[in-house]
């Protein structure tokens, strides 16, 4: 024991107890400190739920017709209402339309860029203006080949590289062909965004724009309502119309019959703006229909026409030429 | 909400368009005397009508809306409903020459839509010609008007027809009847009726055969339905016939259940191993990987550590 | 071990010197409580940022629908990166059986440990909906390279906690006899560690023979975190991402970020805690040889990556790759690339260079160039998706991370110096039984 001595020298011994006597005042400054950032966190927690947290009482009236007065924090009988609801939704909304595989063809030769599509797709799924589950697109495939409108929803790959990176089966594929959203399910890691080669997808990255008078709204899965904050979302083909046999929002608000919706089962598409029934087959094969980046291997489910013979020259904001900066690859400006 | 931004989206783009267009909008559009009168060359029939209001449908309508509600795109100028008398006062021969060259927001249809389909147009466009109503009514007449007929338009007024569809399996061919009661109450054959098939499908009905026909002397009309049409699990198809001109014969439709398509095969692709489905469906390859490296990195953590613990065993 | 043995008397009093040398930094620590106070501060503002990003969403970021991963996700792969250095040093070098790491092998492991640590924290700061992290357990799918990533790097850390650990066992039996005097509640760690250690034969071959496992086990595992870190990019179909050599490719560079870090660790170590008689000129002079070494090798791999598309010059690439040489992106690449890369590993290759105090400056400018790197990994990809960005705000053309995304990623950089200071305000930073074994001390009396 003798190596101890000049540890134990008094005043080393006094300097220690000095020094722990700090330490304790530290580790309390330290304690502070997690019990500040735990209660920010908590905090943060607490405003996300948005629950009453003076413990309202609201009025009800019972079946016997008397008016009674309850805490509203004991009110879960409606709630679980819209829990029964959302879980039918849900489970509807996983397993999709047996039999069916739908797709979408879009002819380039009609599209205006009247963007009815993006509006009205916008106001279904009560989007932000920035939020584009389909998006009007200004192409130009080479240098010298003419510019052309191309309306970009999802397109529902058969081989979609979006969910095979999903960690937590948010955004799935159903039987039917469509790749749908959970927002109750995703953690927000946006791996599907990176994942997903044809920009398709969004985030609420802030608030979503209706979250206050849609908070009560059973979350249907097939329409992405209500947008939650800090999750994903995209075009769903409209899968809640489809279950009802109307085509999808953009297909039926296009003025120009840009749009062909169908089954892919059935070889059949009709057109949103003329009602046009043809077969899928025939329309691929006698306009040249396309795939776009086929070549990634993912099996787009979204078909194109291309822009030939078209009406209406192309022209955005008064100019019949587009900016290289703006078309195809890259058009990100940095 | 949605209303509104659409309406906004529309008139932002049709100002930009429009602002091009200012300048020659309000010159009138002048047609050289000798393309004034030319006349329509191709016979007005109603399958020629038909055509040309699909063809209208799908080319006109988005601007110039639908004849007579005055629903064109609110432009400068505004596209003229064709229902309008201002329109209607055009001759034929205009209307061509206009949808021939276009001009400011009205585009170039001349290598867009045959000439025929464009007479076809016309034609439709023609239907809703109030001078045609008194003057002209009747006047359309079948494609195909057989000698000593004496069919006219009018001749089922009050007289309901009625429709049968049958299909014809060895030859795979859909088969209407359009008869019409006579005065002793027998069902007389009628002749030259336009009938459309068609497939009854989840969005719309998908004609069957390229041109829409008309009954012959027996009220008979037939199509040879594709084989190759995918059906429902057990192959079933469901067809529809029915008279396409109800203003001039009544109307009148049938349909029938045919098992003649091909049966569908449903796969469920979710219940497939793949790399993009469920958890469950993971392929066996990922599960037996990940799995098997974490069992194993797991294990001989668990053996270092129990090992490990050994030290504080005296025996040691 | 090849040195020659002590006899009993010299033992003792070599070991004495050690314990004296090496322990001293637990009791004798200027301005640490300033150090500590002032990383509790930064926790404390790093907090109040998380909360409002929980409250207002991660909008407060500069993050939008195209470049939908930025700070946050570099960090996270510069985490990773940093964390491979213990498996370097103590098993790759250790299997070599080079003995000259054996004074900054705890060096390393306690980077590891605390990099691979807050690697996971980084990933719930970079998630919309931290409060749903259970999610990826309850129905985590196992064809996610993300649910491999926190498998493995879960891992990782249970390993690298053994092996920072494990080593701990006899010192733990050193500080109870020699400090008696500290704390009690630091006293029960050491009395929960050391296991009733007495220096038996069998006890050293448990303890070796564990240690040979683990330093077997990590390599895998090592290299199994940064591959499948790179998997997370790798895995896209993204034009600068969508490239086969991003495994080896992520892990040589994580090891020129983790030998740096090492470095700058040794210098600080050396002067503040005084152990220049255990890290050496020496040590320096091999850890800028290994730094060389590793620095070459990532060269390489860079000049693979950046060459062969560049030679092609597909339409997807040439735009990110001009982008890159030329365009937004090239001060900040070249910087990085030049120099904090190529510069600093051709100084070093000079005996002159390998100093302490300029291979501290060098190892200062390689490891943010690490940093910058995996920044420039992350960020400029996603601005050149395939499909052109149209009729959205000018912010989601461009990337400029916002104050709050700056704290939040300084904030687990602040959270490594705490879990570092507090490791090495507990234990030695250099393993006592280790480096009385390599004297030739007597292994009986280490207890």
């Amino acid at each position: 024991m003798k190596e101890d001595k000049n540890l134990s020298d008094s005043p080393q011994q006094d300097e220690n107890n000095a020094r722990r006597g700090f330490l304790k005042k530290l580790g309390l400054v330290v304690g502070a400190g997690a019990a500040v950032t735990a209660g920010a966190v908590y905090l943060g927690y607490d405003h996300e739920k948005k629950k009453n947290p003076d413990g309202k009482k609201v009025r009800v009236l019972t079946a016997d017709g008397q008016l009674m007065e309850v805490s509203e924090a004991e009110l879960i009988q409606a709630e679980n209402q819209t829990a029964d609801e959302e879980s039918e939704l849900q489970r509807r909304g996983r397993e999709g339309l047996p039999g069916k595989h739908w797709v979408m063809v879009i002819d380039l030769s009609k599209c205006r860029n009247a963007r009815m599509c993006m509006a009205a797709c916008q106001g279904a799924h009560h989007l932000r203006p920035e939020q584009h589950h389909i998006n009007v697109l200004r192409m130009q495939d080479a240098e010298h080949t003419e510019p052309y409108f191309m309306p970009k929803p999802c397109f529902h790959c058969d081989n979609p590289p979006c969910t095979k990176v999903c960690p937590v089966d948010a955004t799935f594929k159903r039987q039917d062909g469509i790749v749908l959203i959970d927002n109750q399910r995703c953690i927000g890691c946006r791996f599907c965004i990176a994942a997903c080669p044809y920009s398709a997808r969004v985030f609420n990255w802030i608030e979503p724009l209706k979250s206050e008078e849609d908070k009560d709204l059973p979350y249907d899965v097939e329409l992405n309502v209500p947008q939650r904050k800090g999750t994903i979302s995209k075009c769903l083909f409209s899968a809640d119309c489809l279950r009802k046999g109307e085509l999808p929002y953009c297909v039926r608000a296009c003025p120009n019959g840009v749009y062909y919706f169908g089954d892919l089962n059935e070889d059949t598409v009709t057109n949103g703006t003329t009602r046009e029934t043809v077969r899928f087959s025939e329309l691929i094969r006698k306009n040249g229909g396309y795939t776009v980046l086929e070549e990634l291997g993912t099996k787009p489910q979204v078909y194109y026409l291309p822009p030939k013979n078209r009406l209406f020259p192309y022209q955005y904001e008064g100019k019949t030429t587009i900016d290289p900066d703006d078309s195809r690859v890259g058009g990100g400006r940095g | 909400m949605m209303k509104s931004n659409s309406k906004v989206l529309i008139a932002i783009y049709f100002l930009l368009s429009a602002t091009v267009v200012m300048g020659q909008a309000t010159e009138p559009w002048v047609v050289p005397a000798a393309k004034k009168s030319v006349k329509n060359p191709v016979a007005v029939s109603t399958s020629v009508i038909e055509k040309g209001k699909s063809l209208y449908m799908a080319n006109c309508k988005s601007c110039h809306g639908d004849p007579g509600k005055g629903n064109g795109l609110p432009l400068v100028p505004k596209p003229t409903d064709p229902a309008s008398d201002k329109y209607q006062a055009q001759t034929d021969g205009e209307m061509f020459y206009k949808m021939q060259n276009g001009r400011g927001a009205m585009p170039k249809f001349a290598e867009v839509i045959p000439d025929n389909d464009k007479w076809a147009i016309i034609h439709f466009v023609r239907t809703f010609s109030k001078k045609k109503n008194s003057a002209d009514a009747g006047k359309i007449m079948p494609d195909t008007l057989p000698a000593g007929s004496s069919f006219t338009s009018t001749s089922l007024n009050g007289k309901p027809i009625t429709l049968k569809l049958k299909f014809n399996e060895p030859d795979s061919t859909l088969i209407a009847t359009v008869s019409t009661l006579n005065e002793d109450g027998d069902l007389l054959p009628v002749e030259g009726v336009p009938v459309g098939f068609f497939l009854k499908r989840y969005f719309g009905s998908l004609p069957v055969g390229e041109e829409i026909g008309r009954t012959d002397k027996d009220g008979r009309i037939e199509v040879a339905v594709p084989r190759n049409l995918p059906g429902d699990t057990s192959g079933l198809l469901h067809f529809i016939a029915r008279v396409t001109d109800p203003e001039v014969y009544g109307i009148a439709m049938d349909s029938i259940g045919a098992s003649c398509g091909k049966p569908l095969v449903i796969v469920n692709i979710t219940e497939e191993r793949t790399l993009w489905g469920r958890s469950r469906v993971a392929p066996l390859y990922i599960i037996i990987t990940f799995f098997g490296a974490l069992a194993a990195v797991w294990g001989t953590m668990g053996y270092v550590v129990s090992n490990v613990l050994k030290i504080a065993q005296k025996d040691v | 071990m090849s040195v020659n043995k002590l006899s009993t008397e010299e033992s003792y009093k070599t070991l004495n010197k050690i314990e004296t040398d090496l322990l001293r930094p637990m009791t004798h620590h200027k301005g640490l409580e300033l150090w500590i106070l002032f990383l509790v501060l930064f926790f404390i503002i790093g907090g109040y940022a998380y909360f409002i990003q929980l409250r207002d969403g991660l909008g407060v970021t500069a993050m939008r629908d195209y470049t939908s991963w930025g700070m946050y996700i570099g960090n996270f792969v510069f985490f990773v990166a940093a964390s491979l250095i213990g498996m370097f040093i103590s098993s790759v070098l250790g299997l070599l059986k080079i003995k000259w790491i054996t004074p900054i092998t705890r060096i390393a492991e306690m980077i590891a440990l605390a990099f691979a640590m807050w690697a996971g924290i980084v990933i719930v700061i970079d998630m919309g909906r931290p409060d749903r992290l259970l999610n990826v357990f309850l129905h985590g799918r196992f064809q996610s390279p993300i649910l491999w990533d926190v498998t493995v790097v879960s891992t990782y850390v249970a390993i690298s906690f053994l092996l920072l650990f494990l080593p701990l066992i006899p010192d733990a039996a050193v500080i109870r006899r020699r400090l008696p005097g500290l704390p009690k509640w630091q006293m029960k760690i050491y009395d929960l560690l050391y296991l009733g250690w007495e220096a038996r034969p069998g006890q050293y071959l448990i303890i070796k023979k564990s240690m040979r496992i683990l330093a077997i086990l990590i390599i895998p595992v090592a290299l199994a975190i940064h591959t499948v870190t790179s998997w997370l990019f790798a895995s896209t179909l993204r034009a600068g991402w969508d490239t086969a050599i991003f495994g080896p490719y992520f892990v040589s560079g994580a090891f020129v970020a983790g030998v740096a870090a090492v470095i700058i660790a040794m210098y600080f170590f050396r002067y503040n805690y005084k152990l220049g008689d255990y890290i050496t000129d020496f040590h320096f002079n091999r850890m800028g040889q290994v730094l060389v070494l590793v620095s070459a090798i990532y060269i390489y791999f860079n000049l693979n990556e950046y060459f062969v598309p560049a030679y092609k010059m597909r339409i997807a690439e040439k735009v990110h790759l001009v982008e890159m040489f030329t365009g937004h992106w090239s001060t900040l690449f070249w910087f990085t690339q030049i120099i904090c890369l190529v510069i600093p590993a051709f100084l070093l290759i000079f005996k002159k260079m390998r100093r302490p105090s300029i291979m501290l400056w060098l190892s200062v400018l390689v490891l943010l160039g690490a940093w910058l790197k995996r920044f420039l990994i992350v960020v400029p990809v996603q601005q050149h998706p395939y499909l052109p960005i149209q009729n959205v705000p000018d912010s989601f053309h461009h990337y400029i991370p916002t104050g709050i995304e700056i704290t939040l990623t300084i904030l687990p950089i602040v959270g490594v110096l705490l879990i570092i200071t507090i490791i090495a305000k507990l234990f030695p930073v250099i393993s006592v039984w280790e480096v009385a074994h390599e004297k030739g001390v007597d292994e009986s009396i280490i207890k």
